[in-house]
């Protein structure tokens, strides 16, 4: 054999051997495809808009607001309370550990629910726990919260009082009740308590209607 | 994984440039080594010749490696390359043709569009050939559909398999390939040089 075949093997095998001193690699457990795909259909998955305004409005410690829009719709309007995390960097925001609450839920926001859904997925794929995805974004919000239309007289006890909740909560951000002006509104609204469907039903059937 | 110009470091326009560049660099250095002829290919073979198996194997080991490196360095993410699928029995199949292929024609796929460039027959016959080839196998793919897709193993890798890191697979390849290296120059002794 040719001397320089022998130079060429000694040089290979000892930067091989060097590969041996690397630190060793982990291999990324990842998860599951099988099991992303039933968290990614998960109906639980959806928050209602009247449960994350409750949250808002009573401060609670246990929730974390994630606005995946771009960086002009988050300053335009968001949510208050909302950390800005746009889409393209939820991966990283998962990984560097942002996102990482084991004792949070994460509700993500977009204008609609189509980019939150997508955000969502990425952080399950980085194995985030307790996520989730604000029913309709913040077009429900408005049209459902800010824009809230009175149910008809003969709607149920339920609905008027998720109208009065609604409109409560529009107030407690700012909005004016129909025969206010901006101006009047200097102390915050008494927060009118949402009443689930199932409370609802109990007080109906004690009432023995 | 992204090319450099899907990363905007080269500009699509030029995309074309470099493709004709770089192909023609490649074809120069395999037409320099001898390649065009079907009888390097073949020697392996017949053991007179094991030029094309130490430019493959040192072309592996020397990527394999390089990869590592370039990933422990932050430039590459080794560990996201796509790994396609293991089909175990189709791939055993195609690579006894292919086996059988290599050693009658002497030429794989790359080889013979150089020889044929050079304007040798045989190279152009291989590449008719190639053609009648995909031809028949597309006609007969729904009877042959379910050989193509058996034996799915998923996204395996031989240092999964065998549950050794890496860095450890990839330094007892280099030795196995170092003593190949070596085994073929012992047959190559034995045998009776081969003038073309």
């Amino acid at each position: 054999m040719k001397r320089s075949y022998y130079i060429l093997s000694i040089v290979f095998i000892g930067i091989a051997f060097g590969l041996l001193f690397l630190p060793q690699y982990k291999a990324k457990q990842g998860v599951n495809p099988e099991i992303l795909l039933q968290q990614l259909n998960d109906p639980t998955r959806i928050i209602g808009i009247d449960e994350v305004a409750e949250r808002m409005i009573t401060k609670d410690p246990s929730f974390i607001l994630v606005d995946v829009r771009l960086s002009w719709d988050f300053e335009d309007f968001a949510l208050p309370g909302a950390i800005h995390i746009p889409l393209a960097e939820i991966a990283i925001a998962a990984e560097n550990g942002t996102l990482t609450h084991p004792h949070k839920d994460i509700v993500f926001y977009s204008n609609s629910d189509v980019t939150s859904n997508q955000a969502r997925a990425i952080a399950l794929q980085h194995s985030v726990k307790n996520t989730y995805v604000l029913e309709g974004g913040l077009n429900n919000w408005f049209t459902s919260i800010i824009m809230a239309t009175p149910p008809a007289e003969t709607a149920t006890q339920v609905e008027h009082e998720l109208y009065l909740f609604r409109k409560s909560v529009a107030v407690y951000f700012g909005m004016p009740l129909p025969n206010q002006t901006q101006g009047d509104i200097k102390a915050k609204a008494e927060l009118i308590p949402l009443v689930k469907a199932n409370d609802n039903k109990e007080s109906i059937e004690a009432e023995g209607c | 994984m992204e090319s450099f110009i899907s990363t905007g470091l080269i500009s699509s326009e030029w995309s074309s440039v470099f493709a004709v560049g770089i192909g023609g660099a490649i074809g120069f250095v395999l037409e320099s080594s001898g390649f065009s002829s079907s009888r390097k290919v073949a020697g392996s073979f017949y053991g007179y010749d094991f030029t094309s198996l130490r430019v493959f194997l040192m072309a592996g080991i020397t990527s394999l490696i390089g990869l590592l490196y370039m990933d422990f360095f932050g430039w590459i993410d080794f560990f996201s390359f796509n790994i396609p699928d293991t089909y175990i029995w189709p791939t055993i199949l195609g690579s006894v043709f292919m086996g059988v292929g290599f050693v009658a024609s002497g030429f794989c796929p790359g080889t013979s569009i150089l020889s044929a460039a050079i304007g040798k027959l045989d190279g152009w016959i291989f590449i008719g050939s190639t053609i009648v080839g995909i031809l028949v196998f597309t006609l007969l793919f729904p009877l042959l559909e379910p050989l193509y897709n058996a034996g799915n193993l998923g996204a395996l890798t031989i240092n999964d398999v065998l549950g050794v890191s890496p860095y450890v697979y990839a330094f007892i390849v280099t030795l196995i390939v170092i003593a190949l290296f070596y085994l073929a120059t012992l047959i190559r002794r034995r045998k009776t040089s081969v003038k073309y």
